[in-house]
Formats: C-alpha cells, structure tokens, sequence
C-alpha cells in the first residue's frame, strides 16, 4: 500500500533507535531535525520503502543516509561487515555524485573520529563512485575492496548489473536510493533505471529497502509507485513523506516597462537589466534563471559589460554562467566559487535546478516564463537554502502572453496547485535494450522475462504480445532465417517460448549503447564576429543550404557556412525565415497552468465587460498576481485591446479556454491563415495542429504550414478556401488522423531516428569505433520506409507512441475534443482584416512543423510548369507516351 | 505503378532512351541496357557499420530488372559499375544475390559485360567463376564509351570514334525546395558536353543508397572527377522517379534555392 506518513518522531525517540556514534555525530553537528528527518529517519532504519519530497536544503540526502549508516556502523563495530555492496545510491548527475560523495564524507569521518576519541574500534565503511569515467584499474579494485555503498547514475548501474564478477557483489544489497527522482520519473531515463532496479531486484537473493528523494512533485502517489514498483499487479507498500510546506514564499512579478508593446525593446531590455543589477546589489548572491543557454550568455555579456562600464563595488569576475555547454573545467570551477560565496550573481539555464549544492543564494531571479508551478517553486525554491529562510524569488518578464502566464502561475504557486507531471508508459526501444541485456546473462522464458518486466511501473500494463514483438525484433525475426545469424542481436526460440544471448559482440554492443539520451551531436553556431549564438542539431545543419533563414533563440539568421561542429551565421533580424526550426528549446506550457490561464482569461473579460473600474482591476491583479504595477496596467491593457479589437468585429466569442476563437484573414501571398485560440498549452496544441493540418491538406492536396505555441496554433494554407477541420476532429478518430499527420512530418523522421539509436537497430558504438558515417550512409526516410514493410514493427510503434504521449498530449487533446462534442467548449470562426491582439505571438513565430499533403509528383509537376512558364516550352523535351 | 499502366518514355540523344520509375537507358543501336550503382550487400555493409535494416533491397532491383528486360529485350546488359557493395570481402548474402542476378541474365540469353567501379575490388571472382566479360578500367562500343566514372578515363585514344560516354558512381539527384521550406529529392539523370563529346551520368539502381543534391552542389563538390573538369558543362537534369521531368540544369541551380523563394511568414 502507498501511504502517507503521519508519526512525527521526537529527536529522543529516533535516537533511542540509532548507532549511539551517531546521535553523538548529529549532536556535535545539528541542534535539531529538519521535518525530513524526524518523519523518515524510523521507517528507513525499520527498512520501510520511503519517498521524501521537500525542497532543497530541508536535510533530505541526509535523512536518506543517516540510518543506514547507523545500521553499517553496528554490523562495523562487531566486524561484521563483509566485502560487498550493502547500499546503492543513485544520482541522475555524475557532478553530484561527486557532490553526494562529500556529503557521505561528512558524517562518516565525524563519526570515526568520535569513535577514536572513545578507543571503539570500527570496521571501515568503504564508499566509491563508479560512473562511466571510472578507469579498469578502479574498478578492478572495487572488486577487492568493494565499496559499502555505492555511488552511481542509472546508466552505469544498468552496466553493472551486466559486469560479470561486479554483479556477484550486489546479491545481497540491502538499500536503493534513487535522488532527484522528479527528474528521472518523466522522461525515459527514468524508464530505463524503473527496469534496471527491477533486473537489480530479481538478481538479488533478498528484496532491498527503496528509498526516494524528491524536490517538489505532484501526484506524489504516482511517483512513489515508480518508486517501488509493482508486484502481483498491485503497487509495493510505500510510505511517502511530504514536507513541501514547510518554506515560507515570497514571490514577485515584474515588468521594465509601462506598455511592453510600444516601448523600444533596446530600452526594455536596457531597464531590465538596470532591475537586474538593482537587485543583485541589494543581495548577497542572487541566483539567475533564462530559459534557454544561449539566454544565459546573453544576461552574462550583458552585465559584465555594465559591471566594466562603471565602477562597482560588484567585480566582473564575481558574475559567473552555468549550463551544459560549458566545459567541466569551467563548470566546477564555477560551483566551487558559488559554494564559498565568491560571486554575487550566477546565470544558469536548467544545469542548476538540480540539487547541486550551491551555498548560500538570498533571491531567484526568474527570467521569462518558466512555463509550470512545479518548475516556478523548483527554481524559487533554490534561495533560502537554510531551512528557516525564506525563499525569494522576482519573476521579470519582458512579453505580454509571457507576463499573464506567469501572473497566473505565481498565483497559482500561492495557492500551491502543482501541475500534474507525466511518467512515460512502456516505451519499447528501452524495453529492447534490457531485453539485450537480460540475454546476455541467462537464457529465459517468456513468461518470467514478462513478469520480471512487469514489476516495474512504467512496464506493469505491457502486454505479452508487445514483448514478442521486440523479441522477434532483436533477434531479426525480420529478416530470412539463415541471416539470422548475422542480423540477431538475441537468440529466440518462438515456439518454445525462450530467448537468450547470441553472438560475441552482444555484452560489448550492450555497454556501449545503452542509455536512452539521443545521439544528438550539437552544432555550435556563431555569428560573423565569432559571438556565440546557439546551438543546432547536426541533422538540421545537414539540410541548410547557405541562404536559409532560420529562428535560433527567438531571432532569424541567415546560414552562411559550417565546418566540423561549428556554423557561421549572420543576424537576419528583419527578414523571415526560409525553413522552419523543427527544433525548440523552449519549455511547454503545462495543461494543467493553461486551463488556470483560461480561467483568468474569463475574469479578466468579464471585469472589462461589466465596466469595472481600471483602478480596481489593476488592484485585483498586484494583489492576486503579486505583481508590481508595471504588470498589472500592461495585463490590462493587453485583455482591453483584445475586447475591443473583438467588440469593433461585433465578435462575442472571447478566447479562454471555455471559447475557441478561429480568426482568418489572407496574408500578403494570397494564402489562407488560420489562427485557433486553443488555450491548452504546447503539448495539446501540438497534437490539435498537425491533425488539423492533415485534414486540410487532405481536402486540397496542398502543404500546410502550421505554427505552435502554448496559446494555440495557425495552419497557412495556400489557397483561399478551407474547411474548419475541428468540425471533422473527434475524440475518436483524433489518433488515426494524427497518426498519419506525424508520418508526414519533419518530426517524424528526426524521432525514429531518435528511437532507432534506442533501440540499437542503429548502434552508436560498435566494434571499438563510434559510429558517425552512419547518419550520412543511409537517411532516415529510407530507413523509415523500409521499416513500414514490417507488420508491428516495434522500433516505428515507438516512435508514434513517443510523439504523440510524450512530445504531444494526445490524452488531453482528446479531453478538449469531448468537451467540444459535449457543448462545454465553443468554437467560433471569424474573419479579420488583421491578425488580433492575442494572435500576434501566434502569427509570428515562425512555421514550427508542415504537414506534407502534397503528393511528390504534384510537387513535382508544379515546379515543371512553373520553370516552363518562365523559359518556354520549345527548349524542352517532351515526353512521349508509349505502350 | 500498377500493372497494365503505360510508363512515359522519352529519347534522349541518338538512339538512347530512357522510362519513367526506370534507373537504366536503352541504346537502342547495339541493343543493350545499361544500369550502373546496384550496390548489392550494402545493408550488409551497413550492418558492419551497425545499422541493422530489417528488409533487402535485392528485390526491388530484380524487380525492376525484370520489368526493364520485359519491355526493351535487350541482347545485352551493360553493369557500369557497383554491381555489388562491399569493401571487403563479399560475403555469403552478395554472393548469393550476385548469382541470382546473372542466373537471371543467362536464362535468358542475355549477355552481361561488367565494367569496374570502385567498391568491385572481391567481384572478380564471382564473375569468373560464371565467365562473365569484365572491363577495366572501360568499355567501348562502337560511339560509346563506358565507364564507372570514379576515376578520369583517357577519352582521346578510343580511336576517335567515342561520341558518348556514359558513367555512375555520382548517383545524381535533384533537390527541390517547396515554399514551406520542405526539401523532396528526386533520382535523375544527368547530360553534358564534354569538349565535342556527350556524357550522360545513370542515376543509382540500388533504391536505399543516398544520392547527392547535384543542384545545390558547386562543381568542385561532385563526386567523379570528370564532372569538375573546367570543359564539362551540365546541361539538362532528367527526373527518373514519378514520371519523366527534364529540366536545363542551370535552372534547377537557380529556381529551387532558398535565395529566390519567397518567405512563408505571414506578417
């Protein structure tokens, strides 16, 4: 059963329990337990699974460790601890196991120097990292001096349970901690360790204790059940612990400026960075979020250059970046600075959400939306770091739909509506790279293989014929029988219904491929003066061709040339881009936030409707949003102009999420644009479009264009004349039309290559070298069609199951369209001389995705016609039909 | 296709021709065919690489070989290059299909004359073994000449007789941008001049390898070393996929670059 824990225990109770070395340990150490630890310091030591979910700096990773080492520390002073593996701790960053490792340091050398001071003679307790840079000669002696406890991340803890003579001394491994599960639980990395502690689990002689650590995560229920799996169908008991309430909030939202549309945007910008550094001056280390790297450096540059201008008591080195992109080096360097308080401001992207130890931060800074509650209070939640502090954060925003976004999301953070995170369900080509693994170590029945797989959550409904499928997919069940041989990865005995290793390059083709993060090579991309821009990935630089335009970080470029890993580009800001960026950084807008949007929308309107004063409007929302009142008159005007833009059209349809408003009007090029206010967020945005655009196409047999962004989408449609494709779309028929949609997109092709990588049809690494020809050698179309010659082909199912679960929201998407069905939500068309107010960031961004309806040969035959027209007909020749 | 349709043909110079969806030309004069680029095994070589193809790409070449020799009746086969993959040694599968293939030339009496291309190196002998003709490093008959085109071929001393000359190994292909940004690729056939000469580059029979985007590539980036000569003039593209398109090539270069398509942004 998944329960909540109820029992506080008093610090007296929980040592009358624990090693007495280490109540003296805590004693010299701590004056009280945080909540954490007097909620899960006894279930822990009474070997209880336990998920913890409280804010950074509320003593979790210790409450993890402290009775364990409590539990080693007796077996120690009876010289009763053997040379195996008692604990694993499990960290999704191979920089904060090395963090964790200090952080085990600590109480262990504390407690052995008091146990010195008392003459009582203690076995050591042994820990060591052991990650993918770990060198032979280390783990050669982790053989010999096995660490007690065992630091790692999930993908080297899926080698190990491979590693022949290691694995021997997991048998008996008595705890599991997963840290920073929030992370891993919602993407397939998290799907990949949920099998590897269920493979880990049928390993070991007896079940081992799981203990979960969590900053801030909504459903708890469901991410304790990830936890600790599944077992005769029914979760295994779970007692969570949550303490999230325990910080005191405060957070504010700020704008620059007083109209954010008319003022220059250099001035804008100019005034927020004046905030900016306002604030950092006012506090001691101030913690700076952007959503995107190259955003990080640009608030970097930016005030350094103000911190040269002028003499401050701020230095220019005390103001530091942090993101993925930088070199280890620079990145330790960086935290080290952070942790003794050598800098005042630090600009990170996402690299610092995680539970790195940062030291003292007095205020987050927010800049943009970071598109969820969840991930608002994550990010806020990094100041304040003692436990009696409160958290601090300003949220600036320098974009109309942005700011109202955040306006509700910080309301909503008050309130403390968490948005619902999702857990991927079954993805196959992670399934097939356990079963590869599986087989190398044993040969197995169906059946057992089937219930090994279905303990863990995200496997627990996979059907027995979907494990087949892969099965037959790994040992090339595809191809003739005698090529088996050559094309098998596994060996699989249908009839009999077992399966096991073939050939000698499966362990090694197993170590080195597996993981689930794709095999991205990034492309860095700058400007004539050699100023970093961004990043690209290699297979978008693939298809530029020197011309192109395309959006990187908000702005158009125009490509000019590449050479290894780096492009030239120069700026195009005025021009429009020739390609569409199928490429986003940018976070979506959760679901959940957009319906609480929509909800203001509604209040919003209906204030202006019935006249209310501007004044108290403008209260409502400083008051409700915490917002200054640069936000608030920009808020209002914003939904004034919206009202009015409608009422001059007569229209009475107001855009929330209870009214989809579609405005058309024809652009300059004579083609149709459509524009849906679909209040949903990305993810069901991005589904609704393309089903959409597909339903179009099929009508005129043209492209469609489409754009997506978190407030709704548009399709351009050439041609003047097009359906409403909402009518046609029902919950029903939504996944086939979308289904074949995807398989006409640019998306499509770049995922199955994504999902082909997973699922080792196409290796990274094999026989000793890295594979990079193989992006060159063969496309991702052709790869693609020959894959649909294959009934059920588990490598393509995944591949649609990942875009349209994971990239898309299609179980959402499906709930607007039933309460379409149903009269909940309204829908009306309306046709305008110019894009609304709320369609300008629509209208603007750019084409994210096009749906290819047009049949090859059309296009084909139309450019013929046109170059026909253009040069005449008599230079040409004719084709003859024959018989 | 279906079956029964009627496939576009069209002439090109002389007595060549060449058929919609078909990668090969006819001469009609010495009644040959002539395909080059079948790269038999190449998903064998990609499975070495790592990348593991569920299906073969042996029949569809069959199939299109079938189809070819059903309509023309050729008293000859002419195979300019890359008959099989590999850079090693053949494996099992390639000989297996290299046999079929010639197998299906003998039964029906039609003669194979093989010229080498680059990957033929472990070809030799498979085709002794069978006695089929092998050319190195090229073939002339009569106003023709055939080479695989990976290296330059002495033109001048073929007794001055040489008008055309036909070549592979580029396995050309025309790319065209839509205003939507979406780049499709085309299979093609390429003509030239070459000084008094004509030269025509085959596009590839095997369907799973890439081509190269002829029409987005400077002449210095094009794969067989003839085509970059200063005297070769690309004149004319023709697109084998779908129907039968012939375009002046330099109008493929300009048309369909992005420079000259209009953006899609509405505003």
């Amino acid at each position: 059963m998944i329960s909540f824990a109820e029992k506080k225990y008093t610090k007296e109770e929980v040592f009358k329990r624990l090693n007495p070395l280490v109540k003296e340990w805590f004693n010299s150490t701590f004056e009280n337990l945080t909540p954490s630890q007097s909620y899960g310091l006894i279930p822990i030591f009474e070997e209880k699974n336990v998920l913890i979910s409280s804010p950074t700096g509320t003593g979790k990773t210790l409450t993890g460790f402290l009775s364990i080492i409590s539990k080693l520390l007796t077996l120690s002073e009876k010289g009763e601890l053997e040379n195996r593996v008692y604990c694993i701790y499990i960290s999704p960053l191979r920089a904060l196991s090395n963090d964790i490792y200090r952080n085990l340091e600590t109480p262990l050398r504390g407690i052995v120097e008091i146990a010195e001071r008392k003459g009582v003679k203690l076995q050591e307790i042994r820990h060591a990292v052991r990650t993918g840079d770990t060198s032979q000669y280390e783990r050669q002696k982790m053989l010999r001096k096995t660490p007690h406890i065992l630091i790692t991340t999930p993908e080297s803890l899926s080698i190990i349970i491979n590693a022949k003579r290691f694995r021997e001394k997991l048998k008996n491994v008595k705890w599991v901690i997963v840290d920073e599960i929030h992370s891993l639980c919602e993407n397939k990395r998290g799907t990949h360790l949920a099998l590897t502690l269920e493979r880990l689990q049928n390993w070991c002689n007896k079940k081992f204790v799981r203990i979960g650590l969590s900053a801030t995560i909504h459903p708890l229920k469901e991410i304790a059940e990830f936890l600790v799996g599944y077992e005769n169908g029914k979760p295994r008991d779970c007692l969570i612990i949550d303490v999230n309430y325990i910080k005191q909030k405060e957070i504010r939202v700020f704008t620059p400026v007083k109209d954010l549309v008319f003022e220059d945007p250099e001035k804008t910008t100019e005034k927020m960075y004046e905030k900016i550094m306002e604030l950092v001056k006012r506090h001691r280390t101030t913690l700076i979020f952007t959503n995107t790297r190259s955003g990080t450096e640009r608030v970097v540059f930016h005030l350094k250059k103000m911190l040269k201008d002028q003499i401050e008591e701020i230095t220019e080195e005390e103001v530091a970046a942090h993101h993925g992109s930088l070199s280890r080096y620079v990145r330790f360097d960086t935290e080290k600075k952070l942790k003794e308080g050598r800098l005042r401001a630090i600009v990170s992207s996402t690299s610092l959400e995680l539970g790195i130890d940062i030291g003292y931060i007095d205020l987050v800074i927010q800049i943009g939306s970071p598109k969820s509650v969840t991930r608002c209070l994550q990010r806020i939640g990094r100041s304040g770091h003692a436990l009696h502090e409160k958290t601090k954060g300003i949220m600036i925003c320098m974009d109309l739909d942005d700011l109202v976004e955040v306006a509700v999301m910080v309301k909503e953070a008050y309130a403390n509506h968490l948005d619902k995170t999702m857990i991927p369900e079954k993805p196959l080509d992670v399934l097939a790279q356990h079963i590869l693994g599986m087989a190398i170590n044993k040969k197995w029945t169906v059946e057992e293989a089937l219930k090994l797989i279905r303990q863990s959550y995200p496997y627990r409904n996979l059907a027995m014929e979907e494990l087949v499928q892969v099965l037959k997919y790994l040992s090339g069940g595809h191809t003739d029988f005698e090529d088996r041989k050559v094309y098998g990865k596994i060996w699989f005995d249908e009839e009999e219904g077992v399966f096991g290793r073939r050939g000698k390059f499966a362990r090694v083709i197993y170590s080195l491929n597996i993981g689930v993060i794709p095999d991205e090579v990034m492309i860095k991309v700058y400007d004539e003066n050699g100023k970093y821009v961004g990043n690209i990935e290699e297979e978008f630089l693939q298809r530029l061709i020197k011309g192109d335009r395309f959006i990187l970080g908000g702005k158009v470029y125009e490509f000019m040339s590449a050479r290894g890993a780096r492009a030239k580009v120069k700026p195009a800001f005025s021009s429009k881009p020739t390609v569409p960026s199928w490429f986003s950084e940018q976070l979506p807008l959760s679901f959940d936030l957009a319906l609480k949007i929509g909800e203001f929308r509604e209040k919003m309107f209906s204030f202006i409707k019935e006249k209310k004063e501007k004044a108290e409007i403008i209260r409502y929302i400083m008051e409700n949003c915490r917002t200054d009142e640069n936000s608030a008159e920009s808020i209002h005007r914003y939904f004034e102009t919206q009202y009015l833009f409608l009422k001059s059209l007569k229209v009475n349809c107001l855009p929330t999420h209870r009214n989809i408003l579609i405005e058309e009007f024809t652009d300059e090029k004579g083609r149709k644009n459509m524009v849906f206010h679909t209040l949903y967020g990305r993810r069901v945005n991005e589904a609704l479009s393309r089903a959409c655009a597909y339903l179009v196409g099929e009508k005129i047999r043209r492209n469609i264009g489409l754009t997506v962004t978190d407030n709704g989408f548009s399709l351009i449609i050439p041609g003047k004349n097009a359906p409403n494709p909402l009518e046609q779309l029902t919950p029903k028929n939504i996944r086939e039309i979308l289904g074949k949609a995807i398989r006409k997109t640019e998306l499509m092709k770049r995922k199955f290559r994504h999902c082909a990588v997973r699922s080792l049809m196409i290796l990274r690494n094999y026989k000793g070298h890295e594979i990079r020809v193989s992006r060159q050698q063969i496309n991702a179309n052709t790869l693609l069609r020959i894959s649909e010659e294959i009934p059920g082909f588990p490598v393509l199912k995944e591949t649609y199951r990942e875009i349209m679960e994971d990239d898309m929201d299609v179980k959402n998407a499906v709930r607007v369209l039933e309460k379409i069905r149903k009269g909940e939500i309204k829908i009306a068309r309306i046709e305008t001389p110019v894009p609304s107010p709320f369609a300008h960031n629509i209208v603007l961004v750019g084409l994210s995705d096009v749906v290819l309806m047009e049949d090859r040969k059309e296009a084909l035959k139309r450019l013929y016609g046109e170059i026909i027209k253009k040069i005449g007909v008599k230079t040409m020749y004719k084709p003859t039909e024959q018989g | 296709m279906g079956k029964g349709k009627a496939l576009n043909r069209m002439k090109l110079t002389g007595d060549i021709e060449i058929m919609e969806d078909k990668n090969s030309v006819f001469l009609r004069d010495i009644g040959a065919i002539v395909c080059s680029d079948l790269h038999i095994g190449y998903e064998q070589a990609l499975h070495e690489m790592g990348v593991t193809l569920p299906a073969s790409q042996y029949p569809l070449i069959k199939k299109e070989i079938e189809e070819t020799i059903e309509i023309y009746d050729p008293d000859t086969i002419i195979i300019n290059g890359d008959l099989k993959h590999e850079f090693g040694e053949a494996t099992r599968q390639e000989w297996r299909e290299v046999l079929d293939l010639l197998s299906l030339f003998s039964s029906r009496k039609i003669g194979v004359k093989v010229v080498r291309g680059n990957h033929d190196n472990y070809l030799i002998p498979i085709l002794k073994k069978t006695g089929v003709e092998f050319h190195d490093p090229s073939l002339s008959i009569g106003k023709y000449l055939f080479f695989h085109g990976h290296r330059k071929v002495k033109v001048e001393n073929v007794e001055g007789r040489t008008e055309i000359m036909i070549i592979g190994h580029e396995h050309p292909a025309i790319a065209i941008r839509d205003e939507l940004g979406i780049t499709n690729k085309y299979k093609c056939l390429l003509e030239a001049n070459y000084k008094q000469l004509r030269l025509i580059v085959l596009p590839a029979m095997s369907p799973i390898m890439p081509g190269s985007e002829v029409n987005f590539l400077e002449k210095n980036q094009l794969l067989s070393p003839i085509l970059r000569e200063d005297e070769l003039e690309l004149s004319r593209a023709t697109i084998v996929e779908g129907g039968l398109y012939s375009f002046p090539f330099e109008e493929l270069r300009t048309t369909s670059r992005p420079n000259n398509m209009d953006s899609f942004s509405p505003l």
